[in-house]
């Protein structure tokens, strides 16, 4: 399953041009559209992620189109794209790869596999229902970009993204991710029920898994890149950075959250919110920025494994409404 | 792992019955809280306060008393407003937490009044389940803008469901504080105890993935399933060397022989020991066993962390307290528990005591003013001024400095105090051997001795109780000074020590800002400031009127108590000839001006007042000049009278040669004179006056006829003919009282008596002429027409009283008072001279021509002379007497009423119709008749106040603009598009996060949507894009899109 890596006239040649940044945005988050129905929210984080760098975790109950969200976005994209089914007898060197017998008997008598990481967009499905040894050793490894088997080190695609896919934690035979884990996602959405209308699109195959064979790649991985780049360009004022310290404190201030959000946190807001900005044309991010990054960035990381997401989105927006945006 | 029935703890939690809730919801009544630390102390000074003024009849007292009254009146009521507009809206709780380990809430309250939240405001929390009562509040300013992060410690396991949250507030100085409880369902807390072992005993089982329960934990055997994390009791040879290396953690094959251990806890055996409950469960997790609680219904839930752990301790503690109640050790306890409320924090009703420096140093403003006002009105040096100023400063630095050092000070500073304190007290203690009577106690030591209290009791003050303390005792030396003080600038003075007084109490409420404080980033200074200014006006007009109100039913005080009847004199010259005149000097005036040649003015002098000496030329009046010669602190006005002549003989009055009789003071008891009987129907009351003497003046002693008693500091002749001399003059600060009687009577009364001729030519008939006879005596040179006038202008059967008015009609209309009537010539009558040829003439001849004229007529008549009553001082409430209020009139004999003075000139009423007024009657007269009086001067200053403050304002607005910038001023513009609730909008549609892209999504005009996002733009670029470059065309086209959404808006 391996995308022809040609160049296309639509390379995002001049990386510092905004409109083009937003103009790849656009197509992408249409793409998502057009298959999955009325998640236009989630889309559009989906694709800040892939932006910002950052790997997506996808949290919702079974059969809300978890899966299908994280293939289209790796199709939309080109590029390799594996998918790993995250079981509990998954062992950290199968999704590694390891070294096998060469079937030569010199110095290269073994030589190494490369396993499923190795791909630019990696779904892992149900990834809590992988030991907790697994679930480690693939976000280590995301986020070293490297695979060290044998004491060699592989270098991982680049541009690399993992969409995790997970179920709610109080469905039987899971392992919760623990709060380390969970850090280490940029972003977390539940795309949650699809309204009526969408789900009867869906029943009669107009959008859905029948659409995502006619998804084309509408970008290519040099571009992807060079998105990448201009998006870490983007510019974050002062007054930002210290509205985005407030949120931080807000959350270690808030009685119902046990432990505010990490410095690690924050960083994953500003990231989030430098792709948001870049996908609505502009080379600086604005307090509205950090207002949409802020849930799908922080609610995950303050929720713990004890509580749904959907709670610590809502405390993330008490904590937003207690402090007042900078302005000019 | 397929047999568990799994069940959220909280959704399995057992049902309590409803009835265990409290029934007592908020019905929005506010109840008092108590009061502040020192405003006992304050009660007491108001208290001390009235004391003072029943001692001293002063009414600036009361006047102080009232203002105090009206404005502690108003600070209850104020605390009273606010506190009911407080909305306990929401709290948010945590929802497992431990017995007396402190937790946060945030309790969101409003109070609408304010619009902000009141940094003052106190909440406590109680719970009203039974289950745990915890508090420990106060007041960070906090996440939002309108609620607060308390701090509450649960002190009883259980589940919490209902908060019972009691906001304090108190008024504007922080006195007096009300409470508002409101009963608030929450989202329950669990209350766990505090896990403690030893160990329950469990149902411990071990399981495998197939069902297997032999315990084989740790054996080898099966098939390997994996790698999990080392947990207590795996056996060392199952560990997975490889991946442990790699991990840094031991990591150990997962079998799938491999059993877990189960520990069952029994919630229905364990309840009474939740604590170990916890333990056992925490314990369990330990050691990698798996833990589930079973419940009555014999479910079985898995606990598998320690927020679990806890919340089912909670639920079985909460069992065991409800299973303790059904069990009924009796219902009325079970009641009792469930609607106890324990307050833990007993101590002061204030607990922040530290105080700005603003509220420490405006006190030591008002101590300084008190103190000054009173060694002014002791006529103290300006050396112990200078001494009692700096000693202020000093203490008030120096409490200030203990008080930043938490209330420790240096021995040396104590020492040196102490020091100082006994060096005054001797002083002090010297002086006192001089001290002779009441009085001069009240004006000497004692007020040294609460001077060096206050100025001592500036060192200690040093937080919030004890500078209540300062302010109270400031308040009674004010009080006392003004007791004490009769000048005109009392109203200024006691204007001086009120401003910084009211500063200071209201300041001491305030918490003072500490360093490291965030402060609210400035907006915009408009707004706020002008409503906190209105509010004050409000508050100061309110209690102004208030204090009117209460003064305008409250009587001129009837004079000084009894005990503290003042009389003092100074060194004054000894009369030379006993009972005779003397002039202020002490000697004896020279031989009359009765030689005809005396030139009009010739006496002289502020006091040279002819009637003042022992015969009174007609033709002559001294040149008065108008100085204050007195003041009299009395509650209304009369005549205060100095001699009385009965032999005239045609240009000259004459008092009698009776020296009367000698009696020494300090109280002396005054006999009734001839014609001061007063028949017993006529009602009379006690007049008591106290004269402050302010010019040196002759050895006559001014008081209101019909004198009873004189406390007087020397000896007095009280005189036949009602006058009364003193054996020294009176010179300048002497103070003595006169006790008169006061006949009420009116013009009825008076009309009633009849033709006093007639009734008095029956009394002669009776009793002979011997004593009416010198009063109805004509000088030989009186003529004709002047008894032909009378008589005709007597109707016959006139009352005598009509007959007076009538005279004083005719000569109102007929003649002319100037002050340079010509000289009588030589050895014309003056009487005839003044009534036919001149027609002009003052007091002293129109007096004697009424006299002559009821004479005539059978009227036993006298001329009196002595001062009218003068301009009140609406302030200090006395009479202030000068030198051109000397006067003569007329006193007339009317037999049951005794001698009634008429006086056509000066304006004085009957006794009766001078009914005393109100203290707040009086200041609202002098009130309106001051600002009528000085109108361009206040419309002056008010218009140069609102111009300077309009100045102020203009100045902080340009500097505003300046520092916004002009997109700055675009974004205030738009933000405010916001605040307003757009028409159609749903409240919940309004954006809870205010950016600039979410207010311009909420403006819903469909053309105003693009121009709103545009503008929004524009904003953000210039805010945050860094290579934005102000332009103006870029800036009119925002402004011209902004203007067009703001038009749509209206």
């Amino acid at each position: 399953m391996t995308a022809p890596d040609h160049s296309t006239s639509d390379d995002v040649g001049g990386a510092h041009d905004a409109d083009h940044l937003a103009v790849l945005g656009a197509r992408l988050v249409s793409t998502i559209d057009a298959v999955i129905a009325g998640k236009h929210d989630v889309a559009e984080v989906a694709v800040a992620t892939l932006l910002s760098g950052g790997h997506l975790l996808i949290e919702d109950i079974p059969g809300v189109g978890k899966t299908l969200l994280a293939q289209v976005l790796a199709r939309s994209v080109g590029g390799t794209f594996h998918r790993i089914q995250g079981t509990s007898d998954l062992l950290p060197g199968d999704i590694t790869g390891s070294m096998v017998p060469s079937g030569r008997l010199d110095a290269d008598s073994m030589k190494f596999r490369p396993g499923p990481v190795f791909a630019n967009v990696v779904v892992f499905d149900e990834l809590n229902r992988a030991t907790p040894r697994t679930q480690s050793a693939l976000l280590e490894l995301a986020e070293e970009s490297t695979v060290t088997v044998d004491g060699v080190a592989h270098p991982l695609p680049d541009p690399f993204m993992i969409v995790a896919t997970q179920n709610p934690i109080d469905i039987a035979g899971t392992y919760g991710l623990g709060d380390g884990s969970l850090d280490r996602f940029r972003a977390v959405v539940t795309p949650g029920r699809a309204p009526a209308a969408a789900e009867l699109e869906v029943l009669t195959g107009r959008r859905g898994r029948t659409m995502l064979d006619a998804v084309e790649p509408v970008t290519t991985l040099r571009a992807i890149g060079a998105a990448r780049n201009a998006v870490a360009q983007v510019h974050i004022s002062d007054a930002v950075g210290a509205y985005v310290v407030q949120l931080l404190q807000a959350t270690r201030d808030h009685p119902a959250i046990r432990v505010g959000a990490s410095t690690r946190g924050g960083v994953a807001v500003v990231a989030l919110a430098r792709a948001f900005a870049a996908m609505s044309g502009r080379t600086f991010i604005t307090p509205d920025d950090v207002v949409r990054a802020a849930g799908p960035a922080l609610a995950h990381r303050i929720a713990g494994t004890h509580a749904s997401v959907a709670v610590g989105r809502e405390q993330v927006t008490d904590c937003l409404a207690g402090i007042t945006p900078p302005t000019i | 792992m397929a047999d568990d029935r799994m069940a959220d703890p909280q959704i399995a939690e057992p049902d309590r019955p409803a009835d265990r809730r409290p029934t007592r919801p908020d019905d929005g009544r506010v109840r008092p809280a108590g009061w502040a630390p020192g405003t006992g102390v304050m009660i007491g000074a108001w208290i001390a306060s009235a004391a003072i003024a029943r001692l001293t009849g002063a009414t600036a007292v009361i006047l102080l008393l009232a203002a105090a009254l009206v404005a502690f009146t108003f600070e209850i009521a104020a605390g009273w407003w606010v506190t009911r507009s407080a909305r306990v809206t929401n709290v948010v709780a945590p929802s497992v937490v431990t017995v007396d380990e402190p937790c946060r809430l945030v309790v969101d309250v409003t109070v609408a009044k304010n619009g902000r939240f009141d940094e003052r405001a106190r909440i406590r929390l109680t719970t009203v389940d039974g289950a745990a009562v915890g508090h420990e509040s106060d007041v960070a300013p906090i996440v939002g803008a309108n609620g607060s992060v308390v701090t509450a410690r649960f002190a009883t396991p259980g589940l919490v469901s209902m908060l019972r949250v009691r906001v304090e507030l108190p008024g504007p100085a922080g006195l007096f504080w009300w409470r508002r409880t409101t009963d608030l369902d929450i989202d329950d807390v669990h209350v766990a105890p505090v896990g403690a072992g030893p160990l329950l005993d469990v149902e411990s089982v071990s399981s495998n993935a197939a069902g297997s329960t032999d315990d084989r934990r740790g054996t080898l055997g099966g098939e390997i399933d994996g790698v999990r994390p080392w947990r207590q009791g795996d056996a060392t040879n199952s560990v997975h060397w490889a991946s442990s290396l790699r991990s840094d953690e031991l990591i150990v094959h997962d079998r799938i022989n491999a059993a877990d251990r189960r520990w069952i806890v029994d919630i229905d055996r364990c309840r009474a020991d939740a604590g170990r409950m916890r333990w056992t469960l925490d314990e369990a997790r330990r050691h990698g066993h798996r833990a589930a609680v079973r419940t009555t219904d014999a479910t079985l839930h898995p606990v598998t962390d320690e927020e679990t752990a806890a919340r089912w301790a909670a639920v079985a503690a909460q069992q065991h307290a409800d299973e303790l109640a059904d069990a009924g050790h009796s219902t009325q306890g079970h009641t009792g528990i469930l609607h106890r409320e324990l307050r833990l924090r007993t101590g002061g009703f204030e607990t922040e005591k530290s105080i700005t420096s603003t509220a420490r140093w405006t006190a030591a403003v008002a101590a300084f003013v008190s103190m000054a006002m009173l060694i002014g009105a002791l006529d103290g040096s300006f050396a112990l001024i200078l001494a009692v100023l700096t000693s202020v400063v000093v203490g008030a630095a120096t409490s200030l400095w203990v008080a930043r050092r938490s209330g420790k000070r240096p021995m040396l500073l104590q020492l040196a105090i102490v020091a100082a304190i006994l060096v005054v007290l001797a002083v002090i203690i010297a002086q006192a051997a001089d001290v002779d009577g009441l009085l001069a106690a009240l004006r000497g030591p004692l007020p040294n001795v609460l001077m060096l209290l206050v100025v001592l009791h500036g060192f200690e003050t040093v937080d919030r109780r004890t500078l209540r303390v300062h302010l109270s005792i400031t308040f009674t030396l004010a009080a006392y000074a003004t007791g004490l003080r009769i000048d005109a600038a009392l109203g200024w003075w006691l204007a001086a020590w009120a401003v910084p007084f009211v500063i200071s109490i209201i300041s001491t409420a305030h918490r003072p800002h500490r360093s490291g404080e965030r402060t609210p980033p400035s907006r915009r200074p408009a707004a706020g400031s002008v409503r906190t200014a209105w509010r004050w006006v409000g508050s100061i007009v309110v209690v102004g009127a208030g204090t009117l109100a209460v003064l305008s039913v409250v009587p001129i005080p009837d004079g000084p108590a009894r005990l503290g009847l003042p009389a003092l004199s100074l060194d004054a010259p000894t009369v030379s000839s006993p009972g005779g005149l003397a002039r202020p000097d002490g000697s004896t005036p020279p031989g009359g001006n009765d030689d005809g040649t005396a030139q009009r003015g010739s006496i002289g002098g502020v006091v040279g007042y002819p009637g003042f000496t022992e015969t009174l030329d007609t033709s002559v009046r001294g040149d008065l000049g108008s100085e204050i010669v007195m003041r009299v602190r009395a509650p209304e006005p009369a005549f205060w009278r100095g001699q009385t002549f009965t032999e005239f003989d045609g240009r000259t009055w004459t008092v009698s040669p009776d020296l009367g009789q000698r009696q020494d003071g300090p109280v002396i008891d005054v006999q009734p004179t001839l014609g001061d009987a007063v028949g017993t129907d006529v009602p009379s009351d006690e007049f008591v006056q106290t004269y402050f003497v302010e010019q040196d003046l002759p050895n006559i002693v001014f008081a209101a006829p019909r004198t009873v008693q004189v406390i007087f500091d020397g000896s007095l002749w009280t005189r036949p003919d009602g006058a009364l001399r003193s054996d020294v003059t009176l010179t300048r600060g002497s103070v003595y009282t006169a006790v008169s009687q006061r006949v009420r009577v009116d013009a009825e009364i008076l009309r009633a008596q009849g033709d006093l001729g007639e009734v008095f030519a029956g009394f002669r008939e009776i009793a002979g002429g011997d004593e009416i006879d010198p009063f109805l005596e004509l000088p030989e040179s009186t003529t004709q027409r002047t008894i032909d006038l009378a008589t005709t202008l007597r109707t016959p059967g006139q009352s005598t009283y009509d007959t007076i008015l009538a005279y004083e009609a005719w000569l109102g209309a007929n003649t002319e008072y100037d002050l340079d009537a010509p000289v009588p010539a030589d050895g014309a009558d003056a009487v005839d001279d003044f009534l036919f040829e001149s027609q002009r003439g003052f007091c002293e001849q129109i007096a004697s021509t009424l006299t002559i004229m009821l004479r005539s007529q059978g009227v036993p008549a006298r001329l009196a002379t002595g001062y009218v009553p003068g301009e009140r001082d609406r302030v200090s409430g006395v009479w202030n007497v000068r030198g051109s209020d000397a006067h003569a009139w007329v006193e007339v004999w009317f037999p049951q009423t005794g001698w009634q003075a008429f006086d056509p000139t000066a304006n004085v009423p009957l006794a009766a119709d001078a009914g005393r007024g109100t203290v707040g009657g009086d200041l609202v007269g002098a009130t309106v008749s001051s600002i009528v009086s000085y109108r361009v001067e206040i419309a002056l200053v008010v218009l140069s106040a609102v111009i300077v403050w309009g100045v102020v304002r203009l100045v902080a607005l340009a500097r505003y603009r300046r520092r916004r910038g002009r997109w700055g001023l675009l974004q205030d513009r738009f933000g405010e598009l916001s605040t307003a609730h757009p028409a159609g909008l749903e409240p919940s549609a309004i954006p809870i996060v205010s950016t600039n892209a979410r207010i311009a999504s909420t403006l819903t005009d469909s053309d105003g949507r693009s121009a709103a996002q545009e503008v929004a733009g524009e904003l953000d670029r210039a805010a945050f894009d860094p290579s934005w470059i102000d332009d103006d065309e870029r800036y009119e086209r925002a402004r011209a899109a902004l203007a067009t959404l703001e038009r749509s808006r209206r």
